[in-house]
Order: structure tokens, then sequence, then C-alpha cells
């Protein structure tokens, strides 16, 4: 019997309901919102010990797939499946199989240490307390931060502060990685460091991973393949050299700011 | 340990530590109900003189009545605050859909999230009511401790359903809480804080009547005064208040944490009032 894939996304689609009748009358014009189609007919896979590139301009859908995908925003049609079920069916094994980090993520409190902040996410995840600092000491080591554990998260320089989110995803031992821009903003020596954390997740628990990125380097030489996303819509699947003509063009028309 | 309470523990070691972590604001919300308690002890002397000369009966002194009203408002206060604050301010910060990610269903989430508030009101407006009467001069017995306990929480389970009530219609209409806004100005003007219900033009009495807060005040009045039988009736038709509200509050919870999911809500990245569609 053929094994579900770890992430299957199918002929998803996604529309935002603009805002409500009492919003609308009350708010600004600027702020009146109106309905918006996010994401129309995608369809892609992950499978165990993969990174797959989400690639796409601001504003192409990539947030909302990752979160269709994590079971935090309903469907409007189509399914999201992670491991053959539907993470929307709030199902507290699926939960802890699914991290998510986010570089727009400000969740961690800057007055608390990142251990504490990492012991509140934990409980949440239902870590037994016995096991509690054991599981934030594994995740401290994994990101490579267990000398900031006792420091309060706010100060921390931006590569800590990524790698605390990264450390929070990887709490409850996830298969499954969402990735949202984490290493945007951050320099080429700790961008690196944070592709080894996940390339060693990878390799030694099989994860699979959906990494966001506008960033067309990482996909090419960091991803074991790319989605390029356009308006909601998939442009391209596949190798980089499959997808690189789609996402020359889309360059060109978007005149976004892409890294070469 | 079941994961309701470790959720418990996580939320409350987290809004403990938070509000540990600034003196400065502990300081100023102690330094503001102290102020309010001074000017109801101060002005309460010069009415009472008043009225005994104009020959009006009171149940209890002036500072007290004026005592149990703003207790009644704090009780209002939070439950119509806390919700959609910490709701707000978990959406904003991206902490709702972070732990929503978790194992922990969203439903315990927003109930326990709120907690924290509502406990540490609850503790407040005891104490309060307890000193009051010390400062008053009065004996407290158990029975009044008791009596005020009980109005006390039968008044926040009756706001908490309306909180959610409105929280709800704020997630589905996604604007900033309308009917918290109206709930909370009626109680000021109409539940009778620092004069009597019954001097107000009726319709506006009617709507006191009607509220939380009316049954709330008139209870707490109860049992500062000693009187068993009157905060009995508070505690009936707060009761009986959850009893028919409960239902509603959580079918529309419901509703709304559906709502929240659909429109990609559980995250907004701008916007002190609108919840991001």
């Amino acid at each position: 019997m053929a094994t579900a894939p770890l992430l299957h996304v199918d002929h998803l689609s996604k529309r935002f309901a603009g805002a409500g009748p009492i919003a609308w009358l009350l708010s600004a014009a600027r702020a009146r919102r109106r309905p918006v189609m996010a994401l129309t007919d995608v369809s892609l896979t992950v499978e165990p010990g993969e990174i797959v590139a989400l690639l796409g301009p601001p504003g192409s859908g990539r947030s909302t797939l990752l979160r269709c995908a994590a079971g935090i925003i309903a469907a409007t049609a189509g399914a999201v499946r992670v491991q053959g079920e539907d993470p929307a069916r709030i199902t507290t094994r699926l939960r802890g199989e699914i991290g998510f980090a986010s570089r727009f993520d400000q969740s961690l409190r800057a007055t608390l240490s990142v251990r504490e902040n990492l012991a509140f996410y934990g409980r949440l995840q239902a870590i037994a307390e016995g096991d509690l600092d054991g599981r934030i000491d594994e995740a401290l080591a994994i990101t490579d931060i267990s000398g900031a554990a006792e420091l309060p998260f706010g100060p921390l320089p931006v590569r800590v502060r990524r790698r605390a989110l990264l450390a929070r995803a990887l709490l409850g031992r996830p298969s499954l990685l969402l990735v949202d821009e984490l290493t945007a903003g951050v320099d080429p020596a700790d961008r690196d460091a944070i592709y080894s954390v996940v390339s060693r997740q990878v390799e030694d628990r099989g994860i699979g991973v959906l990494w966001s990125t506008h960033d067309l380097t990482e996909a090419q030489y960091f991803c074991s393949r790319s989605i390029v996303l356009d308006e909601g819509r998939v442009a391209a699947a596949g190798a980089w050299l499959e997808v690189e003509p789609a996402v020359e063009a889309l360059m060109r028309r978007t005149d976004s700011e892409w890294s070469p | 340990m079941s994961n309701l309470v470790r959720v418990l523990i996580a939320f409350w070691r987290q809004h403990t530590r938070e509000a540990l972590a600034d003196p400065p604001l502990l300081i100023r919300d102690a330094s503001v109900l102290a102020s309010a308690v001074a000017m109801c002890w101060f002005s309460g002397g010069f009415i009472d003189r008043a009225l005994a000369t104009a020959g009006t009966p009171m149940t209890s002194s002036w500072f007290l009545f004026a005592l149990t009203g703003v207790t009644g408002m704090l009780i209002v206060d939070v439950t119509l605050r806390a919700f959609t604050r910490r709701v707000t301010h978990a959406q904003k910060s991206g902490l709702l859909e972070a732990a929503v990610m978790t194992r922990t269903p969203l439903w315990r989430i927003l109930l326990v999230m709120p907690t924290f508030d509502v406990a540490t009101r609850y503790v407040v407006c005891w104490g309060l009511l307890v000193a009051g009467l010390v400062l008053d001069g009065g004996a407290v017995t158990t029975a009044q401790m008791g009596w005020i306990a009980a109005v006390l929480a039968l008044g926040l389970a009756a706001m908490t359903t309306i909180a959610m009530v409105s929280a709800s219609i704020s997630i589905i209409v996604k604007y900033t809480d309308p009917l918290g806004l109206l709930v909370a100005l009626a109680s000021a003007v109409c539940g009778g804080i620092v004069y009597p219900r019954a001097d107000l033009p009726p319709a506006l009495a009617f709507v006191g009547d009607h509220l939380p807060i009316g049954p709330l005040v008139d209870g707490l009045r109860a049992a500062v005064a000693g009187d068993a039988d009157g905060a009995a009736a508070a505690v009936t038709t707060l009761g009986l208040t959850v009893a028919v509200l409960a239902p509603v509050a959580v079918g529309m919870s419901i509703y709304g944490m559906r709502r929240l999911l659909g429109d990609g809500a559980l995250w907004r990245r701008r916007g002190p009032t609108h919840i991001q569609a």
C-alpha cells in the first residue's frame, strides 16, 4: 500500500471575504477590504526528507498557503492533508507533527527569557512537565542558542531571535516544518547556520520542509525543488532548472526585488 | 496533569511574569484604585451628613454604596476588556496563531487566555469590599464575606457570557466590540454606580435593572449590609442570567472561532481596531 505524502495540497483555493457591513460603514475608505482570491487551484506535495521552496513575489499567496497547510486558515475549496489527515480538523496528535517558523512572528515575549518562552509553548504542546526542560535543552542545542537560554528575548540580536523561533517550531519534534522567510534580513553566515540546522533535521529525522522565500539563491542551492506562485496560482513546479524560466519571466513582469 | 491545567499554568506564568516585569504599571493601577477609594471615603462623610440633614434614609453609608458601585463597574470593565484585549493582542503579536499550532485546541486557548485578568480582578474586588467594610468601621462577618464572594462570582460569570457574545460579534462583523462598548456605557450610566437607580428616569432605570450590573450592585450592597435575602435574590437573578446566556455565548463563540479560521484572522498585521480579513 502506498503511503500518503507528508503534505498533500490538492486543488486548494482560498478566498478572503471583505470587510463586514459594520466595519464597512465605520471604517475609513482605505481600511475597507474587498474580497481577495488569495489562492486558486494550488496543488503540491512534500515528501519526507525533502526541502521544497515556495517561491513568489510578495502577495503571491505564499503565507496563506503555509497557513492553510498548517490548518489555521480554512480552505474555500480543495483539501490539505498532512500524513493523510486534515490539519483543519484539530487533532492534537496532528498538531504536534507540524512546526511553523515565520520571520513576521512577534509572539515570543520580550520580557521573558528564551527558556521561559519555549516553556510556554512546550506546555501548550502538551509536553509533560518532567520532560519539558530536557526538550527545551534539546531544541536550544539543535539551534545552537543554548548560551542565550536565560537571556530576555527582546534585546537579543535578530539571528538569535530567528533561531529561537526555529527552536520553538522544533520543540514538538515535528515531521513537517513550515518556514516563512525565516532567513530574510539575516547576514549570510547566520543564514548558513539556519540552513545547517534545518538540513540536519532533514537528514537525521527525515522531516519534510516547505520553505517560503523570495530569495532565489536559497531555492537554487538549499532546496531540492521549487514551486513558484504567481497571484495565488502555481506558475511552475520542479527542479531549479525547470522553474528558472518561469521565475525570470515573473521577475521581469513584477519588477520585484528578488535576488538574482 | 490534564492539558487544561497545563495550559492554565502556561498562561498564568506568562501573564504573572509580564505583570511583575512592569512595576510602574502595577503602582499606577494600585494608585488609581486607592485614589478612587479615598475619594469615595472623603466625599462619603460629606454626603452622609447632607443626606442625614435632608432626612433621606440609607441602608448603608454612601462610602459603601459608592464602593459597591465602583466594584460592579470593575467587574464589567474586566470582563468586557479582558477577552477582547487579550485576544486582540494575541492576534497582533502572532501568539494566537502560534498557540493554535500547538496540540492545544483553539477553544481552550480562548477560554484560558482571559482567566488571569478575571481571577486577579475577582480577588481585588473581594479585597476592596472587605477593606471597605473595615474602613467603614463595621464588623466584618464570615457571612458577609461569603455573600460578597458569591455575588462577585456570579456577576463575573454573567458578565463573562456577555463578553463572549460581544467578542464573537466583533469577530463576525470584523469591527471592534460594538456590543461591549454599548454594555459598558449603559452599565456606567444606568447601573446606579454612585446614585440610586430609582432616581434615574424610568427608561434608564429599566436598562440598568435588565443589565447584569443592576443585580450585581444590588447584590453587593445587600451583602455588605448583611442582608442575606437581598444577596440571595441577586445571586438567583445572576445565576438565571448565566443559565440563559451561556448556551448563546458558547454557540456564538464556536461560530466566531470558525470565522477566525475561515477569515485567516488568527493573525493580523496592523490596525488596532480591525480584524484582518
